[in-house]
């Protein structure tokens, strides 16, 4: 037996607020009880009057108050991209790290010097000791030119993308991160230089296109597909590392 | 990326000029009312939530700045009602159904403010019912007491005899005869 029919009802039926099977109920009563029935016909078409009084379209807005408008859009919108970069910056200082143990192993590119060093990379070198292990069952070794993304994607469980025709790896690396384990590849990418992939898992689920980011010598250029961020990092022209990512990050979809 | 225009502040302009409409019951006030409302908006941006719901946000901003600033928005309004009134009596209606319409208008703008606009956000803008009492700061029982009691006086002006209005006698009054109500 269904609950009996109470004001709130007939109130939410006539606000189409009710489900599908409640709305059955009401309308068995209604059909029951005509004096019910015709309040609810009134109550409708009051509603629907408001509607169409109200849906006449309404003249311009003045100009003052379409610049407000998009004044306060651009801080909205400016307000989710620096939260965007916020959830980016755990990436970002692991970035940084990569460089930094680039330097303690003497390989990575060329300007480790030059990149920005946060703080959490000296948390994230102990960790290091951690994904050691995880290293050494791993047939790449610090110097090697061997790549092999499913091996990597076994271990790690981060996906990687297959590298464009001419670009010679140089190194393939696994090293910790906040999150999981974060993998970091070394090529010389033809006309781009030598370059670095990094990828990485990260707390927060999300979809980022990809994004450039400008250091003192070089550029990452990173996006992010649900829990797994990436970034290209690179000298060359900002365009060229930019092409360059959008054709990895595609054939990672 | 993937959602475009989440923060579609223009494409919003129309249902927070017609709240606004409803709440001051005059254009003039209404449009000021509407330009408050985004500079207070662009002022506090850092409280909305990533990923809230910016109608809401933005109607709760704008019912806000309205009752803080209700006495100016009101005193001008007031006025201009008597404008508005002497508008329609001089717009002859080109039929009955127009007149149903000014009507209805006429009773819903005669509602006390909150009936009005919980009436407003719930018919009007097809807001569900706990957007509709979080943008009033209101619990959804509360609003719904409210729409209740709007609903009963929609009713009771069409089914009774309208004093005021018909005082007028300028033009026959649609009258609507049956309706057993309160």
């Amino acid at each position: 037996m269904s609950d009996p029919i109470i004001e709130a009802d007939f109130l939410a039926y006539v606000d189409d607020q009710l489900g599908p099977a409640r709305r059955i109920e009401v309308e068995e009563h209604l059909a029951r009880n005509p004096e019910a029935a015709a309040r609810i016909m009134s109550d409708l078409k009051d509603r629907d009057t408001l509607r169409l009084i109200h849906a006449a379209p309404l003249p311009r807005p003045a100009e003052a108050m379409i610049g407000a408008a998009v004044r306060l859009e651009r801080a909205l919108e400016w307000q989710e991209f620096s939260l965007k970069l916020r959830r980016m910056a755990a990436v970002v200082a692991l970035i940084g790290f990569g460089w930094f143990a680039h330097g303690q192993v003497g390989l990575g590119i060329t300007d480790s010097e030059a990149s920005p060093k946060p703080p959490v990379f000296v948390e994230d070198a102990l960790h290091s000791h951690e994904t050691a292990l995880v290293r050494a069952r791993m047939v790449s070794q610090r110097e090697t030119a061997e790549y092999d993304p499913a091996e990597i994607l076994t271990e790690t469980g981060i996906r990687l993308p297959p590298l464009p025709d001419g670009w010679q790896v140089r190194d393939a690396q696994v090293f910790p991160s906040r999150d999981g384990h974060s993998v970091e590849i070394i090529a010389d990418a033809g006309d781009l230089g030598r370059v670095s992939l990094f990828a990485a898992h990260v707390p927060v689920f999300n979809v980022i296109d990809p994004t450039i980011a400008r250091f003192d010598e070089a550029k990452t250029v990173y996006w992010q597909t649900g829990q797994l961020a990436y970034a290209l990092t690179g000298t060359s022209s900002d365009k060229a590392i930019e092409r360059a990512a959008l054709r990895l990050s595609r054939k990672l979809q | 990326m993937n959602d475009p225009k989440r923060m579609d502040v223009i494409g919003l302009l129309s249902p927070l000029r017609r709240y606004a409409r409803s709440l001051t019951r005059d254009e003039t006030q209404a449009e000021d009312l509407v330009q408050d409302t985004l500079v207070r908006a662009y002022e506090r941006h850092g409280s909305f939530r990533s990923g809230g719901n910016l109608r809401g946000w933005l109607l709760s901003i704008l019912h806000n700045t309205f009752i803080d600033g209700r006495r100016r928005y009101m005193a001008e309004a007031r006025r201009l009602e008597q404008a508005a009134a002497l508008a329609e009596t001089a717009a002859p209606p080109a039929q009955e159904s127009q007149v149903r319409f000014q009507q209805v208008q006429a009773a819903f703008l005669q509602l006390p403010l909150e009936q009005r606009a919980a009436l407003h956000l719930v018919a009007i803008e097809g807001l569900p019912y706990q957007e509709a009492a979080d943008a009033l700061g209101i619990p959804v029982g509360t609003l719904m007491s409210r729409l209740g009691r709007a609903r009963a006086t929609l009713r009771g002006f069409e089914a009774g005899t309208h004093l005021a209005q018909s005082s007028e006698g300028k033009r026959p009054r649609l009258r609507i005869i049956g309706g057993a109500d309160v």
